[in-house]
């Protein structure tokens, strides 16, 4: 192919330049392939949604009778013996994720990678009551929040 | 040019390469990541949730009626406003560094009063609410026009109450 040493040195030089090229777009087209089935955004988006729930909960003056929380398909807010829907499209589905509600955290797993604890959890902060009991929910199609004593945390499956 | 300054040339061009290839992966991934973008950002729904519920919510500051079952928006009880309340109000575990909150209260006439939530990290914090990014901190600060409430002298005095809540950047 090349007709001098020098000719077949630098033809390697290519051939190598170009071989790592392709690793490097063949890394990245990994690490993209990854990030559309990694559920990241997801988590993080319902780790914060419902540590600003409680949030909330613990903000408002009076008592929570009952709060459906279900970011598909729309919420429900209880206010005495009126329902109030509120019917808004999201593509999160709830019951992909298992949930646990600790005193100063909310922490959504990803099912299917139970076992990676690296990638399963998101979690943010909560700062709950002493009074409060941790609650672990697998697999919700609902939450449901109480305040009438203290927060209630509910599988609305259960 | 002798060998020995050749092979030294070669060496160096080679150096330049491998830079020059850097460089060009750096943009590809610089370019790659311009569209991911896996930040929420709820600093200030968060904020705002926090002052509410030190302001308004029954276990706040606020004058709370066990008897009436009621909580006085805007009034404040004295016994309440301290940082031992605030602390239990939340719930801020010691090696807390989200989360950091200062009260002040005016009444004309008397000494400022101060209470705060995790005072050593607020004090450390208010240096770096200009810096954006992870690492840095956000403030929010909102002032509400309040009545005291001494429940020892049984007197309500008028005031300015400042709340300044400093959250960490995730």
């Amino acid at each position: 192919m090349f007709s001098n040493k020098k000719g077949q040195e630098m033809g390697l030089e290519t051939i190598k330049e170009i071989v790592l090229l392709f690793l490097v777009a063949g890394l990245f087209t990994m690490f993209l392939v990854n990030l559309r089935s990694d559920t990241y955004f997801e988590r993080s988006y319902l780790a914060r949604d419902l540590s600003l729930i409680e949030q909330g909960i613990y903000a408002s003056p009076g008592k929570i009778l009952k709060y459906t929380y279900y970011p598909i398909g729309g919420t429900s807010l209880k206010l005495g013996s009126a329902d109030i829907e509120n019917e808004k499209f999201n593509q999160i589905i709830l019951s992909n994720f298992d949930y646990s509600f600790d005193q100063n955290k909310v922490e959504v797993k990803d099912k299917t990678v139970r076992d990676n604890v690296a990638k399963s959890g998101a979690k943010y902060y909560a700062y709950l009551k002493k009074e409060f009991m941790n609650v672990e929910l697998k697999e919700p199609p609902s939450i449901e929040f109480k305040k009438i004593s203290q927060l209630e945390i509910l599988n609305s499956d259960e | 040019m002798n060998k020995k300054a050749q092979f030294e040339m070669e060496q160096i061009l080679q150096i330049l390469r491998v830079m020059v290839l850097s460089v060009i992966v750096l943009i590809i991934y610089g370019l790659v990541s311009l569209g991911i973008n896996n930040n929420i950002e709820i600093f200030h729904a968060e904020s705002q949730l926090i002052i509410q519920r030190i302001v308004y919510s029954a276990e706040g500051i606020n004058f709370y009626d066990a008897e009436l079952d009621r909580t006085f928006p805007g009034m404040i009880d004295s016994t309440k406003f301290s940082s031992g309340h605030l602390q239990s109000v939340f719930n801020l575990p010691d090696d807390d560094q989200h989360l950091a909150v200062k009260l002040s209260l005016t009444i004309e006439g008397e000494e400022e009063k101060l209470a705060y939530l995790n005072q050593e990290w607020f004090d450390r914090w208010i240096e770096l609410t200009s810096f954006l990014g992870k690492g840095g901190r956000q403030l929010k600060s909102e002032i509400f026009p309040v009545i005291y409430f001494d429940k020892e002298q049984k007197l309500k005095k008028q005031g300015i109450l400042k709340v300044e809540v400093i959250i960490r950047n995730d």
